[in-house]
Order: structure tokens, then C-alpha cells, then sequence
């Protein structure tokens, strides 16, 4: 049986009470005290390729009798044409709440809520995922709704009118936030020219019609575009029942379109918006390779000693603590299949806004010149590989990865290699990706802030170019 | 608009089945929690609360301090949240090379940070040239530490030994710190924590005062419906400490001064006042073991004469209006008592029935039908359950509509809760979702430390939890009816309204 399965690869390890410290006055150093050691051989899902081509994970877990299942579908915004920006989202949308050809929105909606059972569509530029939670006896029925909104969705148009209305209304209230701001500029600089930087506009979403979602479903939800897991109180042989009885006799076809990389080169100028707010968000971005590229781990260890380490973080560390500046200031290395991004970022009062982007540009040039410490990387490492662990921690979790894995097209070793990959990665290594990867001149710099404020021009880091936003 | 084609109908028969096994579910897990948890209490007071499971070799912990913004004395607010900022520094083993040549300058730094902050807050009257010295003095200082301290110490050790989700947080009423690590490094927690409620040294103590005030300009200042809200909290009490702002009020947080954290510190951080919950995979008989050789010596204190006011009844509607550059919003409160009083679950069913999925009243009229709002959503408890507190609603409206139209609509659907009872299907369908969140929350391990940890500061006993369905349960229409009544009143109900300047 899977539970024993898993119960026993768990029970491998019992604690035992180290010896460092017997109570007395004098406490143990913290890197002196001995652990035991920990052995974990994560469950592994099970996966079927249904006829149609769906590909499916399953992995069961059964001690609370709920059963999750999580599918992504490559209907991404990367896949919307030109003056349709926000379609993949209102198609999500609309499948979700616009009925289907066997029962309405507001039925669906009434059945879901009166069983606490979710079903919640969420999109990205590259995909749209669905989370579904329902109670084990539920799933059957939550399932077969959920297979009529992908295979016969009705797109009410009351329904599809309020989910225009809501969104309009959301994209303008983007105006009272500088941080919203910001991040729908930066994904628009980041990515210009580049389908990834499609970003919704009031106009864009006046326009979209029922006829445009009903096209969007064509074109992008079938079957060998989905991919599934589910895990929970449910075996494996049921999942697939389960997923077979619902949709293996789907068959249906769409658009498979290869979309082009994002450029890597930035220009090195600074781009300014200019709000009246009590801080500047400063964000600094760079195009990079993703998880199928060998650099993927030095970036991994390079964004870790940069700013996603914490505290102790070189960016969290100098702008935080050091200077009292910023509240949130550190760095992110989203890593998606061939390409990637990291940005770093900090938000400061006015009046500190130039020290804080001479501070971030000065840390951000020092790796590439002289590289991290042995100290800074032995950290790096062993924070990455202790914590490994909380990636697998659940059978959901498990299931996530391996889904992410199919999406990417990573290959099968992409997780039992990984910690060694991390642990080859060489100070020298993460000094030249610094040096190549995030030079002055391939960066986006974004400053959204009142400059009148600041004490300095913006103009003392190079050109300033004002962005003109598009609400 | 029915697309209907085929036969193809869900009956609504499964309906009543559903409400059935899924009380049956519950109540099996009820049973299972209460036998599962271990609980212990040492005798310096500090209350332990352990519950194994073996899903995968990690653990989550959980530190809960009942002490929070209410405990804080007039003039120092955000002293709670700084002091949580400051645990983080170290202690006088975590984070130093010499402490005892540390001390000493620490004290200096006090004493001339002091010595500023009194002459700054002279204002006007303050002399330039001796704040120009001070600030040069102080700064002297500080270099002279920098080359004794070892910084984010606390941080390196719980990373590099694989923690994750290390954070803290301050409210009204509790101050937390929790952390995930595999749970072969318990130890690691155990000697950190049980150090840093000893021995802490606040470090950094004025550099880290400035970057709270960049974290209120972040969270508050910039972020429209957190500026409503801290003036509808300012006018829904008059007396209790609810009013405040966690973060502070600026004029506070800029003298806070070290005396009062180190009180603060020493009265509210004591073993008594804490509950430690420890969720995954680790024995409870050896966990108990560690906790008592780490924890165990830590003296208790005793509990702290209460200052908190108690909030005079409401005696009529109390409107504020914030004039922002944004769009607009609305937030709407009731008093009405805490946890564990009745009227609270019935609060609890409320919220779901008004706000929760797309069928709750509240969303499926005012964001479906009339499409006047862009979100709704209600809060029981807010923003506290030490004491009593408001049963809030917070919308925005859909522009050209206003947030004057929207409060008109929210007072209809308040009338009918109080005219019409609930339908036996609708009341079904909100007990089914409270009990649904049980099991999910039982779902992961940091979720559930968090709860047990909650509800055994804030209720006194964690059993709360698996009471709370049981209660809920029990709930008629005719008490929905009752609590709206007494409680959703103009005479006690306050209102803020965020409107944008270029419409007034």
C-alpha cells in the first residue's frame, strides 16, 4: 500500500537528543551542535499517458480525506493576439464562471459553494493552472464540472460582461499602488518585444468579445495541451479512473506555436514614471538563461548570495541593515524553461532614492569583479541543499514539481541532480555569470517615484527615459 | 440564461448527503486531534503543544507571545512591532565577538541616542550644532560595534541549516516567530529560541528604527486601503488600544526609545505568557525533553498589571473620511464581543454567509448582479480576539458607481439578515465550508502549528478548534436573526469612506 509506503520512508528517521547541551549555564555554539542524520526518498508519483495524450501524475497521501488536483494547460498570455492583451485570463475566467452547455454558471457555482469544493483558474504569460480541493467523496462530481467548463464551456454573456466590468475596475485601481505600478511596467520593459510583455489594458479588455474567448478555447485547451496530478485521499488506480472517465474520451486539437525567447541585451537606461508617493520602488532586471541551461544552478547560487538569501543577503544586508533604508530590498531569479529573470529591488523614501541605486548598481558590479567569498558560498550552498527538502515535502508539492518538470521539458535526472549541481557551482563560475549575465548595460532599470524629491536628477546614471504609461 | 442541452442535471439530492458524511469527516477528525496533541506545561509556565506527523522529515515551529500592540503604553506605539524587528539582532552568544567589549559601547549608544532623541524632540527649540554632535558621536559608536558584531547571525543559522518560512509578526494581540527545518535540526531552534527569550541584545537598535519607518511608508503609506483602515480604526474605538496602528503612529516611532523595548521585552516575553506549537515529524516524548533542558530555566514573571481601557459602549454612527489620491473605497464595523462568546460563532457563520464564494449574499449581489462593486469582503474578529471587537466589511466600488451607493446596498443586505431567516440549504452550505477549512487547515504543518498556537493564546485552550464545529453546528436561523439584530445597528456601526481629492 502507498501509505505504508510512505510512512516508512518517514519513520527512517527518529530523533535522537544530541549530547551538546546537558542544561547547564553554558549553551552549545550554535554551528557546534550535532545533528543526526536525515535520510528522505520522497514518494514518487505515478505517470500515464492517456490516450488523447493527456499526460497525468498521480501520488497518493491519505490522511485527511481531501483530494487536490492541479492542471496546467499551456494557454498562457504569450498566446494572445495584438490588441487582445488580457484574453487568456478573461477565457480562464469565463470558463470558470460562464456556465457550461450541461448546467449555468450560477448552478455550478451553487453546487461548488455548497460543498466547499474549489475550482479556481489562474493564468501566467506561458499557462493557465487550475487548483481543485474537494472532499474525497466529492472529487467524482467536482471533476466531471470541471471536465464540462474545458469541453463545453457556454461563455454566458451576462457573466462574461461582469467579468470584463471587474477587471476594467481592477486595472484602474493599479493606479493607487506605486508597487502595482511598477510591476506592470517592468513586465512591459523586461519583455519588450516580446509576447511575455503583453500586459492588459482598459481598452484591450473593452474589446474582448465572447466570440474572441470561444476562439482563444479552440485554439488552446485540448488534450495534449494539459497536463495532471492529483494526489490525496484517492489511489492511484482511482485517480486515473477518475481522470479517464472525464476527459480519455476527449479528443480535440489546437494551435501548437512555438513562442521566440525574450532578448537578453538591456540599454542601460534608466526608465522613470513619476508618482507622487511617500517612497521610490527601484527595480533592476535582467534576462537570463532558464532551467535547461547548465548556468541555471551558478545563477541559482549567484541570486541567492545577491539578495534571495535573506538577511544576510549582500543587497538585504548593505540596504536594510547596514543603512537603514529600505524595508524590502533583495533580489529573485524566476526561472522558467530556456530563459529567466532576476530583479532586484529595493523601496526607499524619496530623498534616499539615488544613494539606494548607486548602492544596488556598485553591489551588483562587485560580484562580477571580484567575486564572492569562499565564506558566501559555502552559505549559499548548504542553505540551498538543506532546504531542498521543503520542495518535496508533500505529496502535492512532489506532484507540482514533476508537472513542472513535463511544462519545461526538464530532463528525468532534473531533481536527483540537482544538489550536486549546486554543489559543483565555483566562486569563479558565479563571479563571470555576475560579469556576463548581469552587466550595466543588458540592464532594465525602472525608478517609479517623485524626482523632485530625490536631491539628485535620475540623469547622474545615464539616460532617463520617461515611461508612458499605458492604463 | 440556462445553456441546458441535455439531460445532463445534477439533482440537488446530493446536496443533504454532502452535509452529512462531511460532519461525519469532521467529527472523526475532531477526535483524532485531541487525541494526537500532546500538551505540556513546565513550570516557569511556558505551555508546549506537540502534534507528530510523519508526511516527510520536516517540522514547523511556532513561538507565540501573548503580548501585541494593546500592551503598549500611550506615546510608544509600534513598541511591539520594533521589539519583534530587534529579536532578530542576536543575543550575547548569537552574533558577537566579544560581548563584553560589545556591552559597554551598546550602553554608549543608548545613552547618546537618548541624549539625541530628547534634543530632537525639542522641535523648533532644538539646538542644531548639539544634534549635529550627537548624530557624529553616535555614529562613532556605531563603527566601533560594526567591528564586534557578527550580523544576521540568527538568519545565517536558521538558512544555512535549511529553515524556511523564518518570519515573525506582531498584532494587536500576539507577537509570533516560527520557522520550518528539517526536522533533524530541532536543536538548532530549541538553542536559538530559548537564548533569544534570555538573552537578547538589541543591536542596530537605530538603523533598524529607520527601516520600520520605511516598512510603514511601504505597508501603509503607499497602500490606499491600509491608510482607510487606520482611521476607521481610530474612530471604531475611542478608548481601546484597538485603535492604534500596529506599525505606530510616525511621530511615535521615530523616538522610540530603548528603556521601554527592554521592558516591554522583559514583562511580555515571559514563559507564561508563551505557547510554543511543534507540528511534523519529531517524537514528542524527545521533543519534551529538548524543551525542558532549553527552555526550562527561563524565569517566569509575573503577569502585568492590565492597563487596557475597556471601549465604551457606542452611543451613535461614527463617520471618517480619508481624501487620497485613489480610487474609492469603503469600510464598514459593528462591535460586538470576542471569542469564546456565543454571539462570536454566530459571527463566524455570518462572515461566511455574506462574503465567502461566489454564491455568499454580499459578492453574488453587489459584484454579480448589480455590479457595483469591483471586491467585497467581511471580517469577524477584526482586528483582534483578545478583547472585543468589530465585525468589519470592506468594499470598493466599480467606477462611475460610489462608495456612498455601495454602503446603501451593503445596509439592504443587513436588513435582511435581520427580517428574514436563513434558508435551511443556505445555513447547510455555510456550515459545510467552515467545517471544510478544518480539514484544510489540518493540511499542512506550518498552517497547523499557527492554529494550535492561535487559539491556545488567544482562547486560553486549543481545543477551540474542534469545539468550534461543534458549535457552529448547533447554530438556527433564529440566531443569525438575534446577532444581526443586536449587534448590526446604525447606533453601532462605524463607516469610512475613501474618496479621491479631484471629486470632492
Amino acid at each position: 500500500m502507498k501509505r505504508t509506503f510512505f510512512i516508512l520512508l518517514a519513520a527512517i528517521f527518529f530523533f535522537v537528543p544530541a549530547s551538546s547541551y546537558s542544561g547547564g549555564d553554558t549553551l552549545p555554539r550554535p554551528d557546534d551542535i550535532r545533528y543526526p542524520s536525515l535520510m528522505y526518498n520522497p514518494p514518487r508519483t505515478e505517470r500515464t499517458v492517456l490516450d488523447n495524450k493527456i499526460i497525468l501524475h498521480t501520488l497518493e497521501n491519505r490522511e485527511i480525506p481531501l483530494v487536490h488536483v492541479t492542471v496546467v494547460i499551456r494557454a498562457g498570455s504569450v498566446y494572445e493576439p495584438d490588441g487582445r492583451e488580457g484574453l487568456a485570463e478573461m477565457t480562464a475566467v469565463g470558463l470558470r464562471t460562464g456556465g457550461t452547455s450541461f448546467m449555468t454558471g450560477d448552478s455550478i457555482d451553487e453546487i461548488l459553494d455548497h460543498t466547499a469544493s474549489q475550482i479556481s483558474f489562474s493564468t501566467n504569460s506561458e499557462s493557465c493552472t487550475v487548483d481543485i480541493s474537494a472532499h474525497k467523496n466529492e472529487i467524482n462530481e467536482v471533476i466531471r464540472i470541471f471536465s464540462w467548463m474545458i469541453r463545453y464551456p457556454a461563455f454566458e454573456e451576462k457573466k462574461i460582461a461582469s467579468a470584463r466590468n471587474v477587471k476594467i475596475e481592477s486595472l484602474r485601481r493599479i493606479q493607487d499602488e506605486p508597487q502595482k505600478i511598477a510591476f506592470r511596467e517592468f513586465k512591459r520593459l523586461i519583455y519588450r518585444d516580446n509576447p511575455r510583455g503583453k500586459v492588459p489594458t482598459i481598452e484591450s479588455i473593452a474589446k474582448i468579445t465572447t466570440g474572441d474567448l470561444r476562439e482563444f478555447h479552440r485554439l488552446h485547451y485540448f488534450p495534449e495541451n494539459m497536463i495532471i496530478a492529483v494526489t490525496g485521499d484517492i489511489s492511484g488506480k482511482e485517480a486515473r479512473e477518475l481522470i479517464i472517465r472525464h476527459f480519455g474520451d476527449w479528443r480535440a486539437s489546437g494551435e501548437k506555436r512555438a513562442v521566440p525567447d525574450p532578448r537578453r541585451e538591456g540599454d542601460g537606461s534608466i526608465y522613470y514614471i513619476r508618482k507622487e508617493a511617500p517612497q521610490s520602488i527601484i527595480l533592476i532586471g535582467y534576462i537570463v538563461p532558464g532551467k535547461t541551461n547548465h548556468d541555471y544552478y551558478t545563477l541559482t547560487v549567484l541570486d541567492f548570495i545577491l539578495g534571495s538569501g535573506g538577511f544576510a543577503s549582500r543587497i538585504t544586508r548593505e540596504i536594510r541593515n547596514e543603512r537603514g533604508l529600505s524595508y524590502s530590498a533583495g533580489s529573485n531569479y524566476s526561472a522558467r524553461g530556456s530563459y529567466g529573470v532576476i530583479d532586484i529591488y529595493s523601496l526607499t523614501k524619496s530623498s534616499s532614492t539615488p544613494e539606494v541605486i548607486s548602492a544596488m548598481k556598485e553591489i551588483i558590479e562587485d560580484i562580477g569583479r571580484k567575486g564572492v567569498t569562499s565564506g558566501e558560498l559555502s552559505w549559499a550552498k548548504k542553505s540551498i541543499d538543506n532546504s531542498f527538502i521543503f520542495s518535496l515535502d508533500s505529496a502535492e508539492k512532489i506532484a507540482m514539481q514533476q508537472l513542472m518538470m513535463e511544462f519545461y521539458g526538464l530532463s528525468d535526472d532534473f531533481l536527483s541532480t540537482y544538489r550536486g549541481n549546486i554543489e559543483r557551482v565555483s566562486a569563479e563560475a558565479v563571479r563571470k555569470a555576475a560579469e556576463s549575465y548581469l552587466s550595466a548595460g543588458s540592464a532594465v532599470i525602472l525608478i517609479v517615484g517623485n524626482e523632485t524629491d530625490f536631491g539628485k536628477p535620475l540623469s547622474i546614471f545615464g539616460k532617463v527615459r520617461k515611461v508612458k504609461e499605458k492604463i | 440564461m440556462s445553456m441546458t442541452k441535455t439531460g445532463t442535471v445534477v439533482n440537488r439530492i446530493f446536496l443533504p448527503v454532502a452535509f452529512l458524511y462531511l460532519f461525519a469527516a469532521a467529527q472523526a477528525f475532531s477526535y483524532d486531534l485531541e487525541k494526537n496533541v500532546h500538551a505540556y506545561t513546565l513550570e516557569n509556565g511556558l505551555r508546549v503543544l506537540i502534534l507528530e506527523r510523519h508526511i516527510s522529515p520536516t517540522v514547523s515551529l511556532y513561538i507565540r507571545h501573548r503580548a501585541g500592540a494593546v500592551d503598549e503604553i500611550s506615546g510608544r506605539t509600534g513598541t511591539a512591532h520594533f521589539l519583534e524587528h530587534l529579536m532578530f539582532k542576536g543575543t550575547e552568544t548569537i552574533g558577537t565577538k566579544d560581548y563584553r567589549a560589545e556591552s559597554k559601547i551598546l550602553a554608549s549608544i543608548i545613552e547618546v541616542g537618548n541624549a539625541l532623541d530628547l534634543e530632537k524632540g525639542k522641535g523648533d527649540k532644538a539646538d542644531p550644532r548639539k544634534i549635529e554632535a550627537l548624530k557624529k558621536r553616535l555614529s562613532d559608536l556605531q563603527k566601533r560595534e560594526g567591528s564586534l558584531v557578527v550580523k544576521n547571525e540568527i538568519d545565517r543559522l536558521y538558512t544555512e541549516n535549511g529553515g524556511v518560512h523564518m518570519n515573525a509578526s506582531t498584532g494587536h494581540d500576539l507577537t509570533s516567530y516560527y520557522v520550518s527545518l528539517p526536522s533533524n535540526k530541532i536543536e538548532l531552534w530549541a538553542r536559538i529560541e530559548s537564548d533569544r527569550m534570555m538573552n537578547p541584545v538589541f543591536r542596530e537598535f537605530y538603523s533598524e528604527r529607520d527601516v520600520i519607518r520605511e516598512e510603514r511608508r511601504q505597508t501603509i503609506e503607499s497602500v490606499p486601503e491600509r491608510m482607510l483602515v487606520e482611521q476607521f480604526m481610530a474612530a471604531a474605538f475611542i478608548a481601546h488600544p484597538y485603535r492604534k496602528p500596529i506599525i505606530g503612529w510616525p511621530s511615535d516611532m521615530e523616538y522610540l526609545g530603548f528603556d521601554y523595548v527592554r521592558d516591554f521585552f522583559k514583562m511580555h516575553y515571559a514563559p507564561n505568557r508563551t505557547v510554543i506549537a511543534i507540528v511534523g515529524d519529531v517524537s514528542a516524548a524527545s521533543t519534551m525533553e529538548l524543551i525542558r533542558r532549553y527552555f526550562g530555566k527561563i524565569h517566569s514573571q509575573k503577569e502585568p498589571p492590565s492597563h487596557i481601557t475597556e471601549e465604551p459602549k457606542q452611543t451613535g454612527e461614527r463617520r471618517v473620511e480619508l481624501v487620497y489620491d485613489a480610487n474609492p473605497s469603503i469600510a464598514i464595523g459593528y462591535h460586538k464581543p470576542a471569542l469564546p462568546s456565543f454571539d462570536d460563532y454566530v459571527f463566524d457563520v455570518i462572515e461566511v454567509l455574506l462574503s465567502r464564494g461566489r454564491t455568499s449574499r454580499l459578492y453574488s449581489t453587489l459584484v454579480e448582479r448589480k455590479g457595483l462593486a469591483e471586491s467585497v469582503e467581511t471580517a469577524n474578529g477584526f482586528p483582534g480576539s483578545r478583547y472585543a471587537n468589530l465585525f468589519a466589511i470592506f468594499a470598493a466600488p466599480r467606477s462611475p458607481h460610489t462608495a456612498q451607493e455601495l454602503e446603501s446596498e451593503i445596509y439592504a443586505e443587513i436588513e435582511k439578515l435581520k427580517k428574514e431567516p436563513v434558508t435551511r440549504t443556505e445555513l447547510d452550505k455555510v456550515k459545510n465550508q467552515i467545517r471544510m477549512d478544518y480539514l484544510r487547515d489540518l493540511d499542512s504543518n506550518l498552517g497547523m502549528a499557527g492554529k494550535l498556537s492561535y487559539y491556545e493564546s488567544v482562547a486560553g485552550d486549543y481545543r477551540y478548534m474542534i469545539r468550534h464545529t461543534e458549535i457552529i453546528e448547533k447554530i438556527t436561523p433564529e440566531d443569525v436573526m438575534a446577532a444581526a439584530r443586536k449587534y448590526l445597528n446604525r447606533e453601532n456601526r462605524t463607516v469610512a469612506i475613501l474618496n479621491r481629492k479631484d471629486t470632492r
